[in-house]
């Protein structure tokens, strides 16, 4: 049928991407932006605003995303920011509502004890590091991001990823015996 | 890395995911802030702690963080989308990808390889998130107001006892983007009769893609000539999405001359 109205194929192109982009990107990303604004520092009290702040971000400028690097690196990068920015505007003390972070996640009360502890530990431990050690082993040993994909992340070389892992692994690892060997002192290392 | 170290990072690493109320609750507000053009609080910086780390992303950040106060998102999401003719997203390789994480035989055939293929596998490498409840996608029909609707600050609730999600209907989200796909290709070709007729022919209780079903339609409407009825649907679907980027498009369609 012929139309009198001349339709902009651009518009129509229009049509269908970006909107499902950040359901999408939200339904994708949600779970792994949560746990690492959590693990960067972010207050349990400010995860929400944080990940909301974080896909706002993503909503803004999804337009902007080129493709050049994988969508979750370009997501993490969003994050990182937003949790240093928490971060640096937090108040100190945020361990405040850890046990509500972690109810019910484990099957019996002295398993959930333990995991609370483990919990209440990681982030003692994590806020040891200095802020740049963190990032870098959050995001390699608890959201297994390689090497690469991390200096994606956080626009820095490979080398000094894997310079700043070696330092935070250390750090972390004598932060963890010291731990043990308090609770345990008659236990040998 | 110690053995005893990797062992304590396998106990805690999930031990903190959100929940799906979590998940819901965040979506909720963040709806409720796109449609109110909420502009998010944090003015991240362009370093981070003091050196100039992740320069592809900073400038867009810094304007960010420099623009402040409150904008219109809607307005000025849609000028950038109206003013990038060529910044489409593969999101149909995104919703391809996250299809082949959950139903790898159906999805394997590409529906569109030139506009949707770049870099699906990178979504291979994540699991996938549980899905929205049905009752409360991003793109589905908001009923309340946004200022109604401010977004939530509540405090993260308890884990829920593991519920089982309910699977995202990966043959549903394919055949609704194989229909928009064809709606499409119909009004470039500028047969909207037949693009009209398939969005008749859908029948769907899936929302994720209401308001592009609805955008198509209006389009479709404006190209057959049928302003009065392209305008009414156009108040509708103003009204049911706000927040949906479509709206630039509907808005710019005869619906609104």
């Amino acid at each position: 049928m012929a139309s009198s109205i001349v339709y902009p194929a651009e518009a129509v192109a229009e049509v269908l991407p970006r909107p499902l982009a950040l359901d999408g990107v939200y339904r994708e990303h949600f779970k792994s932006v949560w746990r690492l604004l959590r693990r960067l520092g972010v207050a349990v009290a400010q995860l929400d605003d944080a990940s909301q702040d974080v896909f706002l971000i993503v909503h803004r400028k999804l337009a902007d995303f080129d493709g050049r690097a994988p969508l979750r690196s370009w997501v993490f990068a969003i994050a990182v920011r937003v949790a240093s920015d928490y971060r640096r505007r937090a108040v100190r003390g945020r361990t405040e509502q850890l046990d509500d972070a972690i109810a019910d996640t484990a099957p019996n009360p002295a398993r959930l004890r333990e995991l609370r502890e483990s919990v209440e530990q990681l982030h003692e431990m994590l806020g040891e590091l200095d802020d740049k050690k963190r990032t870098v082993f959050v995001l390699s040993e608890l959201e297994q991001l390689s090497a690469p994909e991390i200096a994606s992340v956080l626009g820095v070389n490979l080398n000094t990823v894997y310079s700043r892992l070696r330092g935070a692994k250390k750090s972390f690892d004598a932060a963890l015996s010291r731990r043990r060997a308090a609770r345990s002192p008659g236990v040998g290392r | 890395m110690r053995r005893e170290t990797e062992a304590f990072l396998d106990l805690v690493r999930d031990a903190e995911d959100p929940t799906r109320a979590d998940e819901a609750r965040v979506q909720r507000a963040l709806r409720a802030a796109i449609a109110a053009g909420v502009a998010p609080s944090v003015e991240p910086s362009l370093e981070i702690d003091g050196s100039p780390e992740g320069t592809y992303f900073g400038d867009a950040l810094a304007r960010l963080g420099l623009s402040g106060a409150k904008l219109n998102l809607l307005a000025v999401c849609a000028a950038a989308s109206l003013a990038t003719g060529d910044t489409t997203l593969p999101i149909g390789a995104h919703v391809l990808g996250e299809m082949r994480t959950t139903t790898p035989a159906v999805a394997a055939a590409p529906l569109d390889p030139g506009a949707a293929e770049p870099s699906a596998p990178e979504f291979d490498a994540e699991p996938v998130a549980p899905p929205f409840e049905p009752e409360a996608p991003m793109l589905a029909p908001s009923t309340s107001t946004p200022s109604t609707q401010p977004p939530g600050r509540a405090k993260p609730r308890a884990r829920a006892a593991a519920a089982p999600a309910a699977p995202v209907a990966a043959s549903s989200l394919r055949a609704e983007l194989e229909l928009l796909q064809r709606v499409q290709a119909a009004l470039k070709r500028g047969e909207a009769s037949t693009a009209l007729r398939a969005l008749d022919a859908h029948r769907t209780t899936d929302t994720t893609l209401l308001a592009e079903r609805r955008a198509a339609r209006i389009l479709a409407l404006c190209q057959l000539g049928q302003i009065d009825d392209a305008r009414r649907a156009a108040a509708d679907f103003v009204k049911q999405h706000p927040e949906s980027l479509q709206r630039a498009a509907v808005e710019g369609s005869c619906a609104n001359r």
